[in-house]
């Protein structure tokens, strides 16, 4: 008989158990419940230490927790460290260890060693600091930059507020708050740490029953003894005096610092010790927006950050919460009150809320305004000459302008960030001043290639081909491979007019190593391509190009719902920098289906339906930049802390997928 | 015992899912012939459900004794009636009349043997699922005479690992043996 016909492979040798089984025997029970056994003999719970890193007295090491099998971070003081201070000491561990917020790191367990050495144990910080991060960021790293955009800096300064603004709700007040305070790791992780200054305020609201507040130990004494009382240049002004009275506010002025950092990716202060606390009595700070001037640092967010850091403690802003409202409303696109915003800002960010209802509006003008041409086609052929001369003369007069005032800005010498300003520009779409102020620099520099070339892409981008190649093809670009395509495609318009969408797209599939000119290019193709269907093709092809992988899939839009359906696999990215679906009055965007990860640019989108089952999305942070949202639709547990992110004004519905 | 109440059928399901592996495993030890195999064992099944209610524990009676002469028993008369009926070609089956005529013989002997067999064997497949995978292998590698060396070589531990794992192994195989006899054995 075969052994496949068996129904059940067996062991013969299993049968001697048979016999012992029978047998009495009693069996050992550190056999039978080795793990419970394992955990009653641990006798030393913290081992194998290894320092990691040392700051101040204290001493933190990276230790095996035997009871808890992981590892840990244990906290003590160096041995150098005066017996006075063991109570400060224990008392930032109890202090810690109260504070119970997602946030704020957590303390697991305090205690003495040897009878003498106080310890306590906490989260094993993983990631970096936000001060290496804003290093990384001022180096200028790519990847780094790619991957914290403003938004995103902004978020991960939300969940330091939130923090801070929980620890206020305890009485509680960190009094060192800086980007090296700061932990971020995978996973949006954001955690405030080092309370070793922190204090428990005394006064007010002590009529809750609060169990911090009826323990006079956690009022803090930890700054008498400790060896510093904070960090010159994040300190507030009022920490500085001799009898200066601190409380949330010198927090918030931290704050105020933590922010500037991530703006202009500095300290606010810069110079010895002597010379910044001078400048911190003295508010001498340097606004970020004169500070950082290449970082285009919203204006909204300069006044944010510079009443946050009032020397007045009465002139900042009162509570955590508002300060974090106002961010808020810089995300969602309302004017910040810290901006005292005009008549202009208003309208300009009514436009960016209410997109949908300008572009019709403006649209009717528009076509009056066509209506209105067409009447004056009846002028004298001469009149239009002379008219359109003046129009050409008084746009050099404005590019000239254009060019000056922002070249003074940037100091005229540097190519760099003159290209850089340029760039800036293009990629906002108005390749006119970004032309501007290269003709204007090339004047000065005449014959740079760095110059020559940008203005070339710029042509390309506008695709006036003829005359982008000579600018193209210089110095070491030569025979390269926008050269090449500017060759090939200039065929196709010889007058210089806009591609046809086959073209267009043709043109698009050459630019897989061009991401930034084939958004600039599409940016302002849309702007001469009235026809939305036409729109929707060419941003079909420019998404094919930056998702190289998404070879099939769908990409279905209909113009008259404003209802756009795609996904499949490959389909990773929707947008870099800017969204490209601007242009196509979407309100319901459905993306179920695809590998999408991020959606931090399609604010401006102005949706009112979103679809997103079925995505890797968890994180819902962006839906706070989307104040028209009505409908969310996601897989039932999609969204992690669902209740926490999604604002109030969206409905969500849970469906499966497919 | 539930089992022994032939009303409830809820036992009668535990029954069948307690012997009806073994049986047919029995029955392919045999060298019974596959089409006889699934009648066979239902009749097994029938018969011994039946008869559990008049199996009383004697101190020199053990369950498993007994279930080897009750299994003989049913399978040499089915033999009996199907060659009267010419139905089976004899030299195909391994069972020889003399064997199995007197108690005690060899064929209730290997019936014996392999239900402690089977159920050693099931034991040992019921911890796989809630016991480490790593303990079950180093007890299987060692019951098969690999060295505690070597063993710790192709699973990548201590040699020290070995010895405590396997006796870890042993000791829970055995009480999952204890624990299935109660259960099973009557």
């Amino acid at each position: 008989m075969g052994d496949e016909m068996n129904p059940f492979s067996v062991n013969p040798l299993l049968q001697d158990f048979y016999r012992m089984a029978e047998q009495n025997v009693r069996l050992d029970p550190e056999e039978l419940n080795a793990v419970f056994h394992e955990l009653l003999n641990v006798s030393q719970r913290y081992q194998s230490p290894r320092v990691f890193a040392e700051g101040g007295m204290k001493r933190i090491y990276k230790v095996y927790d035997a009871r808890g099998k992981r590892f840990l971070a244990l906290a003590m003081l160096r041995e150098d460290a005066h017996e006075r201070l063991r109570d400060p000491f224990i008392q930032e561990a109890w202090l810690t260890a109260r504070l119970d917020h997602p946030n704020i790191i957590s303390v697991h367990d305090v205690g003495v060693k040897d009878g003498q050495h106080p310890y306590f144990t906490m989260d094993l910080k993983h990631g970096m600091t936000l001060r290496d991060l804003i290093v990384k960021l001022k180096s200028g790293d790519r990847k780094t930059r790619d991957q914290y955009p403003l938004e995103t800096l902004l978020q991960i300064f939300l969940k330091v507020c939130d923090a801070v603004s929980y620890a206020h709700s305890v009485n509680v007040v960190h009094l060192d708050l800086k980007p090296a305070n700061i932990q971020i790791g995978e996973y949006g992780r954001v955690l405030v740490c080092d309370w070793g200054l922190g204090r428990k305020l005394s006064h007010k609201n002590s009529q809750e029953s609060d169990p911090m507040q009826s323990d006079p130990v956690l009022m803090g004494s930890a700054s008498l003894y400790g060896e510093f009382k904070g960090t010159p240049g994040y300190m507030a002004p009022e920490q500085l005096e001799q009898d200066g009275t601190v409380d949330e506010r010198s927090d918030i002025y931290g704050l105020g610092c933590i922010l500037y950092s991530l703006l202009t990716f500095q300290r606010p202060l810069d110079g010895d010790d002597d010379e910044m606390i001078r400048q911190t009595k003295e508010g001498a700070i340097v606004p970020p927006d004169q500070r950082a001037p290449e970082q285009a640092i919203p204006s909204s967010l300069n006044a944010v950050t510079m009443r946050a850091l009032a020397t007045d403690p009465g002139m900042r802003y009162a509570s955590v919460d508002a300060l974090r409202h106002e961010l808020q409303r810089f995300l969602t696109g309302f004017a910040t009150e810290a901006e005292h915003a005009g008549v202009l800002k208003q309208l300009s960010l009514f436009y960016r809320r209410n997109r949908r209802f300008c572009i019709t509006v403006l649209s009717s003008l528009l076509l009056i305004t066509v209506s209105a041409v067409w009447a004056f086609r009846a002028l004298s052929e001469k009149e239009r000459l002379a008219s359109e001369a003046k129009l050409r003369a008084e746009r050099t007069l404005a590019l000239y302008e254009a060019g000056q005032t922002e070249l003074e800005k940037v100091n005229a010498a540097n190519v760099d960030s003159i290209v850089r300003l340029s760039n800036r520009y293009l990629f906002a779409g108005d390749s006119t001043r970004a032309g501007a102020v290269l003709e204007t620099a090339l004047q000065e520099h005449s014959g740079n290639d760095l110059l020559q070339r940008s203005l070339g892409v710029i042509h390309f981008c506008n695709q006036r081909f003829k005359e982008a190649i000579p600018l193209l093809d210089v110095g070491i670009y030569k025979n390269g491979e926008l050269t090449r395509l500017a060759e090939k495609f200039a065929d196709k318009n010889p007058d210089e007019s806009w591609l046809s969408v086959d073209d267009l797209i043709d043109c698009l599939r050459g630019l897989q190593d061009y991401k930034p000119q084939a958004l600039a290019m599409v940016l302002l193709d849309q702007k001469h391509r009235p026809d939305l269907e036409e729109r929707a093709k060419v941003i079909e092809a420019y998404l094919r190009t930056i998702n190289p992988e998404w070879l099939d899939g769908w990409f279905e839009y209909d113009q008259k719902s404003g209802t756009l359906r795609m996904g499949g696999r490959g389909l990773k990215t929707l947008s870099i920098q800017h969204s490209v679906l601007v242009g196509l009055n979407l309100r319901d965007l459905n993306i179920s289906g695809s590998e999408v990860s991020k959606l931090w640019n399609e604010g401006v989108l102005g949706l009112e339906r979103l679809d997103i089952r079925g995505t890797p999305i968890k994180e819902a942070w962006f839906l706070k930049q989307m104040p028209h949202l009505q409908e969310l639709i996601i897989t039932p547990n999609q969204l992690s802390m669902i209740s926490h992110m999604v604002p109030q004004w969206v409905q969500v519905i849970e469906r499966s997928y497919p | 015992m539930r089992a022994k109440d032939p009303t409830d059928e809820e036992a009668w399901a535990d029954f069948v899912g307690y012997y009806e592996r073994f049986i047919f495993y029995l029955l392919h030890r045999m060298n019974i012939k596959s089409d006889d195999l699934d009648d066979l064992a239902q009749m097994i099944l029938v018969k011994l459900w039946k008869y559990i209610g008049s199996y009383e524990k004697q101190a020199n009676t053990k369950f498993r004794t007994w279930l080897g002469l009750v299994v003989r028993n049913i399978v040499y008369t089915y033999y009996q009636t199907e060659q009267r009926r010419k139905n089976v070609i004899v030299s195909n089956v391994e069972i020889d009349e003399e064997t199995i005529a007197e108690e005690g013989s060899d064929l209730e002997k290997t019936i014996v043997k392999e239900w402690e067999i089977y159920m050693t064997n099931f034991a040992l497949e019921r911890m796989r699922g809630n016991f480490s995978e790593t303990a079950v292998k180093v007890f299987e590698m060692s019951l098969s005479g690999t060295p505690a060396k070597e063993i710790a070589a192709s699973l990548n531990i201590s040699v020290d690992s070995v010895y405590t794992l396997k006796n870890r192994a042993k000791t829970h195989l055995i009480e999952e043996i204890r624990a299935i006899k109660q259960k099973v054995e009557l």
